[in-house]
């Protein structure tokens, strides 16, 4: 019997090896959305260096066959399913990218931080809000912060017990009580912690991180409320939902859960109803003019719908100049993705709106960027999701070297 | 490269086994010695040199031993050289740094450390090259001849970067006259495939809990939490070794080798000194023959046993890293076996107190072999025992528990010697063939899943690699 395992195990990793070398290499992966390694050139520089090694594991990591029917067969093979007494535990599951993700039933997921968060964090966050604080009190520039709570901190009753004590206001308290009096906040925060978790779990899709098109429209509402005790003109009235017919999207969660969990989302865009108010918004990137069809992404939904082809994907600069907006003021919004749903409602409230996620955006020299685009107001807008990215967030520096 | 890799199980070895197969047996040993070397370069491209250097001097030592033998002069001499060469590179790479930093220390000084990197499995193969020339110049076995025949002891891919230490006399006959028969080679492939699964399925499941746990601060690390973390690296090490062993043994088999068991059970031990009759055995009878006993061992005065075991664990210790972690952790056990050996307790018999006792001393050691500094090794202890005021438990404790729970029951069970256990209380024909049937279908599964999770993470050092 032992023989005939054997040679039914070495028969399969014959055909595999051999498969591995017929069938032709992939250059992306739907699944993961990501590109896949190729087959890396082989110098003696780079076999002593060791990274011709690393590159060709990838390689054959990558590239191995019916890589994806194994991804997902790992991730159903460590699906836990524990139904403890007592318990509040469902299912946890690890996913790709390390993260614990809770999943409630089919039709919601939530990540869970496991990493206790950390003082430090927060207080690096003030640190830098502070510099910027200065500088905006140097060059006369009013200084406005608005984090949005992550899908976790706002559905953070439903996560299992202990879980929920991991919150993400622990961060932001610690950083509005070390930051400067002159930081204007727009609490959204503290605005969505009033409404019921119910109507909550309707604000967030699914099976993403990123809050959905009823989500960002109670935070652009929010902001307009702020805006208005700031002085500024803003409403929010007028608008209406566009749905889209697609009801599928690969939501991020999923995508780190190898896709195991397909659900219907409810995809759909809140847009002016009267959509002439962007008559003569001029919109551009670093690439030169774009379509508002491109921010609302109109354009670019096919069958493989996320956050970011609903809305811009993530980019480094834009610039939306609207003569028909209420303010005739400048605005330059420093954020990650939770903004991208606002973009072009902000063009109504500033005549000129410029878009800068530093992640992307090399080389960004905040006080360079006032002077040189005459910046009259500026917003910090991030998910408290980033507040345990610091390093990847806060890298852009703040006065020209 | 690692066994437990996409890049071993699918181009490495069936290469390796196609050409092994069809070249004609003169040719077999040259195939091996080629693989072997490139297995090594594959992770150590210049690293190589050092091993085939250290074989060149064992080489030449063990025919200058047998020149000088045969001539009734002095053999010593020759042995010094090779104990001064293996040792010192040992020192250089594995200990200089750590030296330099302690004198650094102690006087004060700036002596520039040399950054080297540990060249992998250098612990491994100059205790191997050296029991060569030792047993050759205590005349126990013969100095080969051939040194491609050497080179292929020494270099031997399964047991070269993390053992088990074979001695050259263990396989010296098997060198030049070794047969495969389907049978043996199903036998070895099975105890690869086994090895493989302790490696995927139990160790590095519970890495991930292990690293989770160690890499917090203390102060952010409940008491159940901290539990949690040293029961995950006592399964962790166990089957991450015991693992590579298997498979090294297996792979063995698979040649030709018969490799003899670093393994059994070290986990059911009812003393600290029968925990190492059965933990790393290759390690404990190399210490035992080539240092224990030329101290004189076990038959001398109270006093000198007491300094024969503080050498060979202060050793022991010192073997498996260049820190004060280590060494203290082989401390740890040269005060339990002399409390063992001088109160006269019998080692021998099985005890349930002893057994917990003796898991409880393993696991306090663990985390000083786990631990990155002496300082975060004690207060995690202390924390263990709620010393350091940390909550009870908390969502951590709650998760790691309930999430890996099948795997800590897994583990537990594969700890103990169930399966040889059923095999010989098997007496009915058609029960044992039903078994056998059982457990052949578990080993092709168990291959799937490990394909399964290795596709989804590549990246599975083992722990015993840095030694």
């Amino acid at each position: 019997m032992k023989k005939i395992s054997t040679l039914t195990i070495i028969s399969v990793i014959f055909i595999i090896t051999v498969l591995f070398l017929i069938i032709p290499d992939r250059d992306i992966s739907q699944m993961e959305n990501r590109t896949l390694a190729q087959m890396p050139k082989f110098t003696l520089s780079s076999y002593f260096d060791g990274t011709f090694k690393t590159q060709f594991e990838e390689y054959i990591a990558d590239q191995f066959p019916f890589r994806d029917e194994l991804l997902k067969a790992y991730k159903k093979l460590t699906v836990k399913k524990s139904s403890i007494p007592g318990s509040e535990f469902k299912q946890i599951i690890e996913g790709e990218d390390g993260y614990n993700y809770y999943i409630y039933d089919e039709n919601q997921i939530l990540k869970v931080y496991a990493s206790k968060k950390k003082r430090e964090d927060a207080i690096k966050w003030a640190d830098k809000i502070n510099e910027v604080a200065g500088l905006c009190n140097r060059e006369d520039v009013l200084l406005m912060l608005n984090f949005v709570p992550s899908k976790s901190e706002s559905l953070n009753d439903m996560l299992p017990v202990g879980a929920d004590e991991n919150k993400d206001s622990v961060l932001t308290e610690i950083i509005y009580d070390n930051i400067s009096t002159n930081v204007k906040i727009i609490d959204t925060m503290g605005e969505f912690e009033k409404i019921p978790l119910t109507d909550k779990t309707e604000m967030y899709y699914h099976t993403d991180h990123h809050w959905n098109a009823l989500g960002s429209y109670q935070g652009f509402e929010i902001m307009c409320d702020y805006l208005r005790e700031f002085g500024f003109d803003a409403d929010s009235d007028g608008f209406t939902v566009y749905p889209i017919e697609q009801d599928y999207m690969i939501g991020s969660y999923n995508r780190a859960l190898g896709d195991i969990y397909p659900s219907t989302e409810k995809l759909e865009y809140y847009m002016p109803e009267d959509l002439s108010v962007f008559d003569g918004l001029v919109t551009e990137n670093l690439a030169g003019e774009i379509q508002l069809s491109n921010i609302y992404a109109t354009t670019q939904i096919g069958e493989n719908v996320s956050y970011a082809t609903l809305y811009m994907n993530d980019t480094d600069y834009l610039h939306l100049h609207n003569d028909n907006a209420k303010n005739d003021e400048s605005i330059c919004i420093i954020k990650d993705s939770f903004f991208d749903a606002l973009v072009p409602q902000l063009s109504l409230i500033y005549k000129d709106v410029y878009v800068v996620d530093t992640r992307y955006y090399s080389d960004f020299v905040l006080e360079e960027f006032i002077k040189e685009y005459d910046i009259d107001n500026l917003m910090l807008f991030y998910s408290t999701t980033a507040l345990v990215k610091t390093d990847e967030m806060l890298t852009y520096d703040i006065w020209e070297k | 490269m690692v066994f437990s890799s996409l890049i071993f199980l699918f181009f490495f070895l069936p290469i390796l086994l196609a050409l092994y197969f069809a070249v004609p047996n003169k040719y077999k040993n040259a195939v091996l010695i080629i693989f072997s070397l490139l297995f090594y370069s594959y992770g150590e491209p210049v690293y190589v040199l050092i091993m085939i250097f250290s074989t060149i001097v064992d080489y030449t030592v063990g025919r200058l031993v047998e020149w000088a033998r045969n001539r009734n002069k002095n053999t010593k001499v020759y042995l010094a050289i090779s104990l001064i060469v293996n040792l010192s590179l040992l020192g250089i790479f594995k200990y200089g740094d750590f030296a330099i930093t302690n004198i650094n220390g102690l006087i004060g000084g700036t002596i520039p450390l040399m950054g080297l990197s540990l060249p992998i499995g250098i612990s491994f193969y100059t205790f191997q090259t050296m029991s060569y020339s030792i047993d050759v110049y205590r005349g126990r076995v013969e100095a080969q001849r051939s040194f491609s025949d050497l080179l292929l002891y020494t270099s031997l891919f399964p047991q070269l970067v993390a053992g088990p230490i074979v001695r050259y006399s263990t396989i010296a006959e098997q060198i030049n006259d070794r047969t495969v028969t389907l049978a043996s080679f199903s036998d070895g492939f099975c105890k690869f495939v086994c090895g493989l699964s302790k490696k995927i399925l139990i160790a590095n499941s519970l890495a991930s809990v292990a690293d989770y746990v160690f890499g917090q601060t203390v102060a952010d690390t409940a008491v159940a939490t901290a539990w949690l973390g040293i029961i995950a690296y006592t399964f962790q090490i166990y089957f991450d070794f015991s693992g590579y062993s298997d498979m090294a043994i297996g792979l063995g088999k698979m040649f030709g080798f018969d490799f003899e068991i670093n393994f059994n059970y070290p986990y059911i031990s009812s003393s600290i000194s029968e925990f190492w009759r059965r933990w790393h055995m290759s390690l404990g009878s190399w210490f035992r023959d080539y240092l224990y006993f030329p101290l004189g061992g076990s038959r001398v005065g109270k006093l000198r046993l007491i300094f024969n075991l503080l050498v060979v664990w202060g050793l022991t210790g010192l073997w498996h890293g260049a820190s004060w972690n280590f060494v203290l952790w082989g401390l740890l056990f040269f005060v339990c076996i002399a409390t063992e050996k001088l109160s006269g307790i019998n080692t021998k018999k099985y005890n349930p107190l002893g057994n917990v006792l003796t898991m409880l001393i393993v696991m306090l050691g663990w985390v000083f072999f786990r631990a990155d500094t002496l300082t975060y090794a004690w207060d995690y202890i202390k924390n263990m025992f709620g010393q350091v005021g940390t909550k009870l438990y908390d969502y951590d404790s709650i998760y790691y528990f309930w999430q890996k729970l099948d795997v800590y029951i897994l583990a537990f069970i594969c700890s103990l010697p169930v399966l040889p256990y059923i095999s010989k209380k098997l007496k009915n024909k058609i029960v044992t063939r039903g078994f056998n049937i059982i457990t052949q279908i578990a080993c092709i599964v168990l291959f799937a899943i490990c394909v399964i999770f290795l596709v989804n993470d590549s990246y599975n050092p083992f722990i015993y690699f840095r030694f």
